[in-house]
C-alpha cells in the first residue's frame, strides 16, 4: 500500500502561497508605511511650520506695527517744542489710537521720565521715575541707538505687556535741543539725529496673545509662546502661564533657550519636530518657531494623537490587508492543493488497487488538465496490462500442459536424458538419467556436466568439448553421435552407451542448450562382447583338433599316395581340402571377432603386392583346377609394387577375393588378377566373368554375414564374412576396397593401396622373408645368452 | 643333426610336428607337460626347444623361466613358444625372459613350422652348446 505521505502537498503548496502572500502583502504593506510616513510627517511638520510662522509674523507684525507707530510719534515735533502739554496731548491722541497700548512714557536723555500717561488713570502720572538704570533707557540711549523691545511682563492678574521703546532724536540738519528756559526749548543748529530722550510704551499683548493662541483651536493644536527664559509667556490654558517657572521640559521650548541666545544666524529654517508628552502626559508632538527681533518663540503642539491616529490608520488598514490576504489565501491553497492531491490521491488509490491485481479498475478524474490526461493514460496503460496479464495467463497454461505433455514424454522415455546450459551445467536429468549416473537432478543440477558422467572411447576420456562443442557451426540440430561409449559415473559404474548431443538455441537469451540423449547398451554390449568372447574361444578351440585333422590327414595323403585306389586317395583328398576350407572358415571368425574387439593388429612391413598376389594364386591352384578355371595374372610392366602392410593380412585379402571369385564362377570360367599404378597408389583389380551382383546388392555387400544370392547360392561356401574382412584389412591399411558388377556381366573388385617409396622401405629391411608374419615372431634383439 | 625338443600336451600336434621335422631331417624328442620337458631340457642339451605355454602343471612361462635361470643347464638353449595365445602382452614378456620366437600354432601348418626352423638354423648355425 502507497501510503499520504507526511509532508503532502497540501502542506506545502498551502505553506508556499500563504509564505507568497504574506511576503507580498508584507512588504507592499512596509513599503506603504514607509511612504506613508514621511508623507504624514511632512504633513505634520508643514502644519506646525506654517502655524508657527503664523503665529510668528502675527507678533511680530504687532510689535514691529508698534513700534512704528512709536517711532512715527516719537517724531513728531511736539517732542521738540518743549511743550508738556503738548507732548502730553500726543501721547494722549496716541494712546486713544491704539487700544494696546497701556502706557506711554517719555523718558529724557538723563534718564528721567519726564511725562506718563496711562490708560487707566485720566490724569497724567506724576509718579515720574529715575529709568536711568532701565534697559529700555539704556538700549536707546546708549551707543547702540536702537529700539527696545522688552521681555514680556505679567500684571498682577496676569495680563501680558511688553514695553516697547524708540530713540527721540533730533531731526536730521537740525542740533541740540537745548533747555532755553524752563519752558522753552531751543533746538540749535547742530549735525541732527541725536538722542533727547526715549519714548515709551507699555503694550498690552493680552489681545495678540488670545489671537494667536487661538489659532489651531479647531483641530486640537495648542500654540504657546515661549521666551528666552523657557517661561509659557502665552498660552490658551492661563493656568499654565506661568511667568516665573521656567519649564524646559518641554523639548521645544528647551532648544529655543539653547539656541535663542545664538547669533540670529544660526537659527536654521529646519524645524525640528520633537514628541513628548505634555502637562497631562498626553502624548504631543511640537516644534518651536523663533519670532523675529525677539527672543520669543512660538510653540505649536500637537496631539500627538491625531498623528499616530494617522499613522495607526495606516497600519490597521495594511494589518487588515494582511490579515485578509491570509484569510482568503489559506481556503485558496487549500482548495488549490485539493485539486492537485485529490486526483494524485485517486491515482495512487488506483494504483494501490491495480497492484492488488485488480486490473478492471479505472481512475476517474475530470480535472480537464494534465492530471486528467495522467489518468487517460493510466487507464489505458492498466488496459494494456490487464491484456498482457490474460495472455500471459494462457501462455503460462500452454507452457504448464506443454510442461505436463513433456514430462508424461519424458518420463516414457527410457533413455536418459541430460540438459545442460551453454557452460555445459546441468540444467535437468531424467529419471534414468539418475538410474544410470547415481545422482539425484535436483542435487546436481548447476553443475558442469563432467561431475555427472565421463565419456571413454576405448579407454580414451572424449572431452566435455567434443561432445559439447560450443563452436560447432551447427546452431540446432544433431551436433555429436556415437556408439559403443563407456561412461563412467558416481561409484565407478561403468556402462557401455550410445551418446546423441541435440543442441538448441535458447529463446530466451540466444544462448545454446545441450541435450544429451544416452542410450545404454549394456546390456547389448556385453551380449556382443560375450559374443565376440565366445566365437574367439569357440574358434581357438576349433583350430586344435582341426589342426591335428589337417596334419594327420596331410600324413594320410604324403603316405598312402600309391597304396590307396584313385576312389579313395580322392575321398582322403577332398577330405583335406575340407579340413583346410573349415580351418579358414575357423580363421575368418576369429579374425572377425578381433576386428569386432579392435584387437586386429597390424604388422606392418614392405610388401611387394606383385609377389603377394602370385603366392596367394599358386595356393589357389587347387581350387581353380577342379573347377577347370582360367587364371590370368596381370601384374604391372615394373617388377615389384611395394606398399607397407602386414603380410599375412593382405595375403588374407588376396586369398578370400580370389576365392570368392573362383566360388561365384561357374565352371571353366576365366578369372583375371592386374595390378596396376594410379598416381601414388597401387590398384588391384580381381576380375571374374561370373553371373554379376544386383545393384541393390552392392551396398550391403561388404557387410557382416551378407551373401549374394545368385543362381550359385546352393554352391556358395563360406559364412559371408570374407568381403566384411577384407574391407576391414584395408581399411585398417587406410585403402580403400570396392566392387563394380552388373547382373550378368560379371565382377570386378577393386582395392587400393598407398605406394610406399625407396626411403620407406629402407626403414624395414629386416624381416623380409618370414612367410607368414603374423604367426611367427622373431624375437631378434636377443642373442644367445 | 640337430636335436629338437617338443614340449606339448596335444599329442596329435606332437606327432604331427614331430613326424615333419623328422622328415626334415632333425632328430626330435617330446614331453608332455612342462616338469619332464625340463628334466628333458636339462639332461640332453637341444639345439631348440618348441614350448606350448598351456601345459599341465606348470605353463610355459615357468618353464621358460626356469630355464633361463642361472644356474640351469639348458639356460643356453633356444626356446622358441609354440601356442595358440597371441596376446601381445604374453609375447613381450617371453621375450623378455628370453625366448628366441613365437609361432601361433592355428595359423601355421607344420611345413611352415619346419621352414621356419631351417630358416632359425640358417641364421643361427651354431646354436647350442
Amino acid at each position: 500500500m502507497i501510503k499520504i505521505p507526511k509532508f503532502g502537498i497540501l502542506l506545502k503548496l498551502s505553506v508556499v502561497f500563504i509564505i507568497t502572500v504574506l511576503l507580498t502583502i508584507g512588504s507592499a504593506t512596509a513599503l506603504w508605511f514607509s511612504m506613508i510616513q514621511p508623507i504624514l510627517q511632512k504633513n505634520i511638520i508643514l502644519q506646525q511650520s506654517q502655524l508657527g510662522k503664523r503665529a510668528s509674523e502675527k507678533t511680530e507684525e504687532f510689535l514691529k506695527a508698534k513700534l512704528r507707530a512709536l517711532i512715527i510719534h516719537s517724531q513728531s515735533a511736539t517732542f521738540l517744542t518743549g511743550n508738556t502739554e503738548l507732548e502730553k496731548l500726543e501721547l494722549g491722541i496716541f494712546l486713544a489710537q491704539d487700544q494696546d497700548i497701556q502706557t506711554l512714557t517719555v523718558i529724557n536723555k538723563e534718564g528721567r521720565e519726564t511725562i506718563k500717561i496711562d490708560r487707566n488713570s485720566l490724569l497724567p502720572i506724576v509718579d515720574l521715575l529715575d529709568r536711568s538704570n532701565s534697559p529700555s533707557f539704556l538700549a536707546n540711549t546708549f551707543r547702540y541707538t536702537k529700539e527696545f523691545i522688552g521681555e514680556a511682563e505679567f500684571s498682577e492678574n496676569g495680563e501680558p505687556s511688553i514695553v516697547l521703546s524708540v530713540p527721540m532724536k533730533t531731526p536730521s540738519g537740525s542740533g541740540r535741543l537745548t533747555q532755553l528756559s524752563t519752558q522753552v526749548q531751543a533746538l540749535l543748529p547742530g549735525e541732527g539725529n541725536e538722542v533727547f530722550g526715549v519714548l515709551e510704551a507699555k503694550v498690552s499683548l493680552k489681545d495678540l496673545f488670545a489671537e494667536i493662541t487661538d489659532l489651531g483651536l479647531e483641530d486640537g493644536t495648542v500654540i504657546l509662546i515661549t521666551d528666552r527664559k523657557g517661561r509659557i509667556i502665552a498660552h490658551k490654558d492661563k493656568a499654565l502661564v506661568n511667568p516665573t517657572v521656567v519649564i524646559d521640559k518641554y523639548p521645544p521650548i528647551k532648544q529655543h533657550v539653547e539656541t535663542v541666545n545664538e547669533s540670529p544666524l544660526a537659527h536654521t529654517e529646519e524645524m525640528v519636530i520633537f514628541d513628548y508628552l505634555n502637562e497631562n502626559n498626553v502624548k504631543v508632538i511640537g516644534s518651536h518657531t523663533h519670532v523675529r527681533e525677539t527672543s520669543w518663540a512660538i510653540v505649536v503642539q500637537q496631539s500627538a494623537a491625531n498623528y499616530y491616529a494617522d499613522l495607526n490608520r495606516v497600519l490597521n488598514f495594511a494589518t487588515l490587508l494582511l490579515l485578509g490576504g491570509i484569510g482568503i489565501s489559506i481556503p485558496f491553497s487549500f482548495w488549490l492543493s485539493k485539486r492537485i492531491t485529490q486526483p494524485l490521491r485517486a491515482l495512487t488509490h488506483g494504483v494501490n488497487k491495480i497492484s492488488e491485481g485488480n486490473f478492471d479498475y479505472r481512475i476517474n478524474i475530470h480535472t480537464h488538465d494534465e492530471l486528467d490526461e495522467m489518468a487517460k493514460a493510466f487507464n489505458q496503460m492498466t488496459e494494456k496490462l490487464k491484456d498482457s496479464i490474460e495472455k500471459l495467463k494462457s501462455d503460462k497454461d500452454v507452457i504448464a500442459s506443454e510442461k505436463g505433455k513433456l514430462e508424461i514424454v519424458l518420463s516414457g522415455i527410457d533413455d536418459a536424458i541430460v540438459a545442460l546450459d551453454h557452460e555445459t551445467k546441468i540444467i535437468f536429468i531424467n529419471t534414468p538419467a539418475e538410474k544410470l549416473t547415481g545422482y539425484q537432478n535436483n542435487k546436481i543440477t548447476g553443475q558442469k556436466i563432467n561431475t555427472l558422467l565421463k565419456i571413454y572411447n576405448h579407454n580414451l576420456e572424449i572431452p566435455v568439448a567434443t561432445y559439447c562443442a560450443l563452436n560447432s557451426t551447427k546452431m540446432e540440430g544433431v551436433i555429436f553421435e556415437k556408439k559403443a561409449v563407456k561412461i563412467h559415473s558416481k561409484g565407478g559404474k561403468e556402462r557401455y552407451i550410445n551418446i546423441i548431443t541435440g543442441k538448441i538455441k535458447s529463446n530466451q537469451n540466444n544462448k545454446v542448450e545441450y541435450i544429451l540423449t544416452i542410450h545404454d547398451i549394456t546390456k547389448n554390449y556385453e551380449l556382443e562382447e560375450m559374443k565376440l568372447d565366445f566365437v574367439s574361444m569357440a574358434a581357438h578351440e576349433l583350430r586344435t583338433p582341426l589342426t591335428s585333422i589337417i596334419g594327420y590327414t596331410q600324413i594320410l595323403l604324403e603316405e598312402t599316395k600309391s597304396k590307396l585306389t584313385k576312389k579313395y586317395f580322392d575321398i582322403l583328398e577332398k577330405t583335406y581340402h575340407n579340413a583346410k576350407k573349415l580351418s579358414g572358415l575357423v580363421d575368418n571368425l576369429l579374425s572377425v571377432s578381433r576386428i569386432e574387439k579392435g584387437t586386429l593388429k597390424l604388422q606392418l612391413m614392405p610388401l611387394d603386392l606383385i609377389s603377394l598376389a602370385a603366392e596367394s594364386i599358386d595356393d589357389m591352384e587347387n581350387l581353380l583346377s577342379s573347377k577347370r578355371q582360367t587364371m590370368i595374372f596381370n601384374p604391372l610392366k615394373s617388377q615389384e609394387a611395394w606398399i607397407l602392410g602386414d603380410k599375412f593380412r593382405i595375403s588374407e585379402v588376396f586369398v578370400n577375393l580370389i576365392g570368392n571369385a573362383i566360388n561365384y564362377t561357374p565352371e571353366k570360367g576365366s578369372i583375371e588378377i592386374s595390378i596396376k599404378e594410379r598416381a601414388n597408389k597401387y590398384l588391384v583389380q580381381i576380375k571374374d566373368n561370373g553371373p554379376g551382383i544386383p545393384q541393390e546388392a552392392i551396398p550391403k555387400l561388404f557387410t557382416k554375414f551378407y551373401r549374394a544370392s545368385g543362381g550359385l547360392e546352393q554352391s556358395s561356401k563360406g559364412t559371408g564374412l570374407g568381403l566384411y574382412i577384407c574391407k576391414s584389412i584395408i581399411s585398417l591399411h587406410k585403402g580403400r576396397i570396392w566392387v563394380e558388377s552388373e547382373s550378368g556381366k560379371g565382377t570386378i573388385v577393386f582395392f587400393e593401396l598407398s605406394k610406399l617409396n625407396n626411403e620407406g622401405r629402407k626403414k624395414y629391411i629386416k624381416n623380409i622373408s618370414l612367410p607368414h608374419t603374423g604367426a611367427i615372431i622373431r624375437n631378434d634383439n636377443l642373442l644367445q645368452s | 643333426m640337430k636335436k629338437i625338443l617338443i614340449v606339448e600336451d596335444d599329442t596329435d600336434i606332437s606327432f604331427i610336428y614331430a613326424r615333419a621335422l623328422k622328415n626334415a631331417g632333425y632328430s626330435v624328442d617330446q614331453a608332455e607337460d612342462g616338469v619332464l620337458g625340463l628334466d628333458k631340457a636339462e639332461a640332453n642339451l637341444y639345439d631348440l626347444i618348441l614350448l606350448d605355454i598351456m601345459l599341465p602343471r606348470a605353463t610355459g612361462i615357468d618353464i621358460l623361466k626356469e630355464i633361463r635361470k642361472p644356474g640351469s643347464k639348458a639356460k643356453g638353449t633356444p626356446v622358441y613358444l609354440l601356442t595358440n595365445l597371441a596376446q601381445d602382452s604374453i609375447i613381450q614378456e617371453c621375450f623378455k625372459i628370453g625366448a628366441q620366437g613365437y609361432m601361433v600354432k592355428a595359423q601355421l601348418s607344420p611345413d611352415d613350422v619346419v621352414k621356419e626352423i631351417d630358416a632359425f638354423f640358417h641364421k643361427n648355425p651354431k646354436q647350442g652348446v
